[in-house]
């Protein structure tokens, strides 16, 4: 480690910043919407009659069950397919915001679609649910191998779970996330090859095989394809490694980056190729541009991980996913000043975000931090605000002698309510920056947010206390 | 709120072209009638009562229209020589369940033999299959009026 002292310069922060595409977005919606409508009249014109009584309407909504929860499911995985439109657009964290929230309802239509379609059958046919169940599973083409299908996905899905989640490590839940990948392919076969809507349609055949090729290709594309050509086309590797405070280093990683498309506030997922931390990639900031197009990321130790940065040797390569995220400067209306309001290591975006502002831009930056020596940044923060006509509050302390309160925050930025506000701390944090802005009248859209967490269910780990004070309200 | 408008346009557009593309192929798009109706409707040709099966009918070869049972789709094709009617063959035969199956593999053909003898789809449903008979008979009813 370098120590302390800082040859580094920050030059720029975005260079190619990412464009939103808000008409892309729109684009997709569209077409989601299409494909919904489509699969709804299909299914209504080769359901069986509603007139046959109460099996046959049960059967006929099982069969619409099945293909609502495929639809969701394919939904589901284009919202982690990290597609760039709309990454760049919405940012990855609202993506799997709603990625996770979509879950629970798919996994429910499933279900559903099993047990209606089960006991119809077993109405129909005049048999126990069981013995048909077991009659389904053996006869139906492709039945079983989707049987086990439902398993593996809801076992990925009971993994999701909060109560769940928040008992595994990081590393068990992904694994076992990832057996919804392989839930969701078992299951394909048997849809094609029994569903009402198919037998006996190719188009329709082939175009439902379409869809999923559609999202397969995203996804290989996207999560594989583009970081390994960013790996291959970059070379990152470890140029440095500083210590900001007691507990936070910088780790400066150099590469071909001038073609990369970075906006201040973006975050990738890093991967260093070391003894013990190749295995597993974590998201962190990238906290400024240095001369040299390097880039530098700023870690608090708080596990395994962040804390074993301090030891990565000059020279380590490094793969990134990547960079991610729309808690960019161009999320801001264009004439409206900013307020940026960060907490310990949430300066990180923030600290690149503002040099993505226009000279005239007279950000307020409110900044809390435990205490002095946790202030990261002070020499460069100073002149980056000042130089654009703002103003810097350092606010030293901990929640009880540092409150965030609408008056707080008014005393401190009095036209705090006609900005727009960028908050990024812990999610105890950002949830009473939230409260208070709500306070003050400040509309929720024009809150951009970053919470170190990419999962509902994630305890950031930037201030544990501060987590478990505010969740124990 | 402008995106889930965005989505509904085009959930309204889809379902519009799908229904579009079933009427312009001409399938029938009120599915079953129930299989102990007699007579067939079919999307092809104007629909008629079984009794006028005793016209002539001309030689060739016709397709009945899927028609969708409570176990699933059936669809028959007739082939018509010298004025008779000299083959049936199941296209399609709801072959997702156990009971469909054996439905598939036993009474089908003992329909189908009912029907070359009696020359008429105007016969009488089979008993324990009643949905699968009834859209077998459905969809040759409409393939023989397309030979009429
Ligand atoms: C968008 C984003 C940007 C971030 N930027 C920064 C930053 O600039 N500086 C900084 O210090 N921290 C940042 N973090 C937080 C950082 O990712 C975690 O502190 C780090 O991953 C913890 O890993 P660990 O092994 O050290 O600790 P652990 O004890 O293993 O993990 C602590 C918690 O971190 C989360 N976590 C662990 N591994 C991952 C992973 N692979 N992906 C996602 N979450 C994980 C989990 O919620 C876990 O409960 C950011 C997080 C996100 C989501």
């Amino acid at each position: 480690m370098s120590g302390t002292a800082r040859p580094n310069r920050i030059v720029a922060a975005a260079r190619r910043p990412p464009r939103r595409r808000p008409r892309g977005v729109d684009g997709l919606v569209a077409l989601a919407g299409v494909c919904l409508g489509a699969v709804v009249a299909q299914w209504w014109v080769t359901k069986p009659s509603l007139g046959g009584g109460a099996a046959t309407v049960a059967l006929a909504a099982g069969q619409l069950a099945g293909l609502l929860g495929a639809y969701l499911a394919m939904l589901g995985l284009l919202l982690a397919a990290r597609v760039p439109v709309l990454e760049s657009t919405l940012g990855l964290d609202r993506l799997l915001r709603l990625h996770a929230k979509l879950g629970p309802w798919t996994l429910c239509t499933m279900v559903i679609h099993a047990l209606t379609v089960t006991l119809a059958y077993a109405a129909l046919a005049e048999t126990g649910a069981l013995a048909q169940f077991w009659s389904i599973v053996t006869t139906y083409e492709w039945v079983p191998l989707a049987a086990v299908g439902l398993s593996l996905m809801l076992v990925a899905g009971v993994a999701s779970w909060w109560r769940i989640r928040r008992r595994l490590r990081y590393e068990s839940w992904w694994a076992l996330h990832l057996s919804m990948y392989g839930g969701i392919a078992l299951a394909v076969p048997h849809q094609i090859a029994n569903g009402a809507i198919f037998v006996g349609y190719p188009v329709v055949q082939w175009l439902w095989l379409g869809l999923y090729a559609l999202v397969l290709g995203a996804l290989v594309a996207f999560r594989f394809g583009l970081p390994i050509v960013r790996t291959v086309r970059y070379r990152p590797r470890v140029a440095d490694v500083v210590t900001e405070a007691p507990g936070v280093v910088s780790v400066i990683i150099e590469g071909a980056f001038h073609r990369l498309p970075l906006a201040g506030g973006q975050f990738a997922h890093w991967r260093f190729l070391a003894r013990g931390l190749w295995w597993q990639a974590h998201p962190y900031s990238i906290s400024g541009v240095l001369d040299g197009g390097r880039l530098r990321v700023t870690v608090r130790a708080v596990g395994d991980h962040s804390r074993a940065l301090n030891r990565l040797r000059p020279g380590t390569r490094v793969l990134m996913e990547g960079p991610y995220g729309a808690f960019t400067a161009s999320a801001r209306q264009p004439g409206r000043p900013v307020a940026l309001i960060a907490a310990g290591v949430g300066i990180t975006p923030i600290r690149a975000l503002l040099e993505d502002l226009p000279p005239d831009a007279a950000p307020a930056v409110l900044y809390r931090a435990h205490d002095h020596d946790d202030l990261i940044f002070q020499d460069e923060l100073g002149p980056a605000v000042s130089g654009r006509g703002g103003t810097l509050h350092c606010l030293v302390g901990d929640r009880g002698e540092q409150p965030i309160t609408a008056s707080r925050l008014a005393s401190l930025v009095p036209d705090i309510a006609g900005r727009t506000v960028y908050v990024c701390g812990p999610p105890g944090f950002a949830a009473v920056v939230l409260g208070a802005a709500k306070d003050l009248g400040i509309p929720r859209h024009r809150i951009h947010v970053e919470a170190f967490r990419l999962h509902p269910a994630d305890a950031s780990p930037v201030r544990r206390e501060e987590v478990s004070a505010c969740d124990g309200r | 709120m402008r995106r889930a408008l965005i989505g509904a346009g085009g959930a309204v557009a889809g379902a519009v072209a799908v229904l579009a593309g079933h009427v312009l192929a001409g399938h029938v798009l009120a599915p079953g009638a129930g299989p102990n109706l007699p007579s067939a409707v079919g999307g092809a040709g104007p629909s008629s009562g079984p009794n006028e099966t005793d016209r002539p009918l001309i030689d060739g070869t016709a397709t009945g229209p899927r028609v969708e049972t409570d176990y699933g789709p059936v669809q028959v094709r007739v082939t018509v020589s010298a004025g008779a009617i000299v083959e049936i063959e199941a296209l399609i035969l709801p072959t997702v369940h156990e009971r469909s199956r054996w439905i598939d593999a036993n009474l089908v053909p003992r329909l189908r033999q009912k029907v070359l003898t009696a020359q008429s789809a105007d016969v009488d449903v089979m008993s324990g299959a009643t949905f699968t008979s009834g859209g077998y008979l459905r969809s040759l009813q409409a393939a023989l009026d397309q030979l009429a």
